[in-house]
């Protein structure tokens, strides 16, 4: 996969090695962290919490690794709109497809979260919540041999939000612009086929 | 002998020793804070019960006044803020007891029907549950001794008497818990005739003691002095002192057998711990030979990350506007080839 792949922590601008103080203040007011801080107290002198602070911050961090370019390609799918690159018939090996989008919203909301297990056992989850709204306009592919090798965004605009338990703890907005370039994709997305209906006779 | 069988007789020697260390500690159940007031109108008797047995289920208890003499008849036995029993003859109640659960006992009587004279009633406090809980805190007693003296009385009587009362049948681990030992000095005052005599004296006990505090004054021409000898094994039973007027003393009178509590304590106390001691000394070795030292391990934890792949939506729907706009193909064919000339190549081998 190509290093020029968008996740939410580029988007985000989330960086393990230097989490933005405003985003960690927001994550230790939670309820969920202050459930989790109290849960960890209560061993003592076994845990600091800053260590265990510390490795949830790292966790944050791999959640937040997801490749836009999957998720951008499971909401397309799912509405079929490279069912034709799919088809063999209509598009011959080798063959590559330049696919234009038509102007959109795509929305994806996740739910992923971090639990924390004291000596194996479940002691405490943090929530989260992140929704990402982008209004592509003018998105194109390049679709061979069923794979997704180019995606050129085109004008991008939209917003994002984390948010840990109830709390928002980040939030971005993009003014609408053209991305220049093109997001190479080696050695390209699958592009997943889908199963149709079965009808019933 | 292998490791395999120390695996196997290790727990067992430590269970022989720690159980009978552990069912001292399951019988502490005692009452404190004793106080008989005698004089005018309705008196009470309060008890704190200090229930610590170890024992998870509530229990049933029953009390039972059995007074030698003629006693008031309206006598009560109150738990406080909870139900109040009246005590009719033969004067016992049922009670239920949760754990840990202290609690406050009032056995109120009418001092004013009592004549002058010498009193005694045995104060016993039985667990019904023990056989079906094994929670071993047996029956306990004390033999109450009143002196009731008449408001005019010009000189200080003597209350109690040292009683001494042979402590019923007992589990045998029961004389290993000697405590609550206390003497305070009482204090009398002879000046207005309402004095305030405090003698106490506590024998330890067993599982269920009974600590007494002094008797308190009464308003109207004093107040007894109040001993209660525990059930425990001391020698020492208290005697009340007499307040200038007052109307009436009461000794609860310890069961004890006469012996120093040490020497019954000790006696049965040693044993276990002594056993105790050699078999964590063996425990020590075992795992030293076995194991080799170590620390102990430190709780450790995990972090786990649950990545959600979402859901996602395309908004409007554009399936039908997306379709392939540039289509680039290889037209590549094997292409046609054609060979002039003789392209047999002949090999002259040189011999």
């Amino acid at each position: 996969m190509s290093d020029t792949d968008a996740t939410l922590n580029s988007i985000f601008s989330i960086e393990v090695a230097n989490l933005p103080p405003i985003i960690a203040a927001a994550m230790e007011s939670t309820n969920a962290s202050s459930e989790l801080k109290e849960a960890i107290l209560k061993h003592g002198k076994d845990f600091d919490w800053g260590t265990v602070f510390g490795a949830i911050v790292e966790k944050v961090h791999e959640l937040f690794d997801m490749n836009l370019s999957e998720i951008m390609m499971t909401g397309w799918n799912k509405y079929g709109l490279l069912a034709e690159c799919v088809d063999e018939e209509k598009c011959s090996p080798g063959e590559s497809v330049l696919v234009a989008l038509a102007e959109h919203s795509f929305t994806s909301k996740h739910e992923p979260s971090i639990e924390v297990l004291v000596n194996e056992k479940s002691t405490a989850k943090l929530p989260f919540t992140i929704t990402l709204t982008l209004n592509l306009k003018g998105a194109e592919l390049m679709v061979q041999d069923k794979k997704i090798r180019e995606i050129r965004l085109g004008e991008v605009g939209g917003e994002g939000s984390i948010k840990c338990g109830e709390i928002d703890i980040a939030t971005q907005e993009f003014d609408s612009r053209q991305i220049p370039g093109t997001i190479l994709l080696d050695p390209g997305l699958e592009i997943p086929t889908i199963d149709k209906p079965r009808q019933h006779t | 002998m292998t490791s395999t069988s120390a695996r196997t007789w290790l727990p067992l020697l430590l269970l022989f020793a720690v159980v009978p260390v552990a069912a001292q500690d399951e019988r502490t159940l005692y009452a404190e804070h004793v106080n008989i007031e005698l004089g005018e109108g309705p008196k009470e008797q309060p008890f704190k019960l200090k229930n610590d047995v170890n024992c998870s289920r509530p229990r049933t208890f029953r009390i039972l006044l059995s007074p030698s003499e003629p006693f008031p008849e309206k006598t009560w036995f109150q738990l406080l803020d909870r139900a109040e029993y009246e005590l009719v003859p033969p004067f016992s109640a049922k009670f239920e007891l949760g754990n840990p659960d202290d609690v406050d006992v009032y056995i109120k009587y009418d001092a004013n029907q009592l004549t002058p004279g010498t009193y005694t009633a045995d104060f016993t406090i039985s667990c019904e549950n023990c056989e079906k809980l094994k929670c071993r805190v047996g029956e306990k007693f004390v033999q109450i001794t009143m002196n009731v003296i008449a408001p005019d009385a010009e000189e200080p009587t003597r209350l109690a008497e040292e009683i001494e009362q042979p402590t019923e049948e007992e589990l045998p681990s029961e004389t290993t818990i000697a405590q609550n030992q206390e003497t305070e000095s009482g204090t009398d005052s002879t000046d207005d005739g309402a004095g305030r005599a405090d003698s106490q004296r506590s024998g330890g006990s067993g599982d269920l003691d009974l600590q007494s505090d002094g008797g308190g004054g009464d308003a109207n021409g004093g107040n007894g002095g109040v001993t209660n000898g525990g059930n425990g094994d001391d020698s020492t039973d208290g005697n009340g002192e007499d307040a200038n007027g007052g109307n009436g003393g009461v000794t609860n009178g310890g069961n004890g057998d006469g012996k120093p509590p040490i020497e019954n304590g000790l006696k049965d106390v040693w044993l276990p711990i002594v056993a105790l001691l050699v078999i964590l000394g063996f425990t020590t070795l075992y795992w030293r030979h076995s194991r080799g030292p170590k620390t102990a391990p430190a709780a450790k934890f995990d972090v786990r990350s649950h990545v959600d792949p979402g859901t996602q939506t395309v908004s409007p729907d554009i399936s039908d506007r997306a379709r392939p706009v540039i289509r680039v193909r290889l037209q590549n064919t094997a292409g046609e080839q054609s060979v002039h000339g003789d392209p047999d190549v002949k090999i002259n081998k040189e011999q």
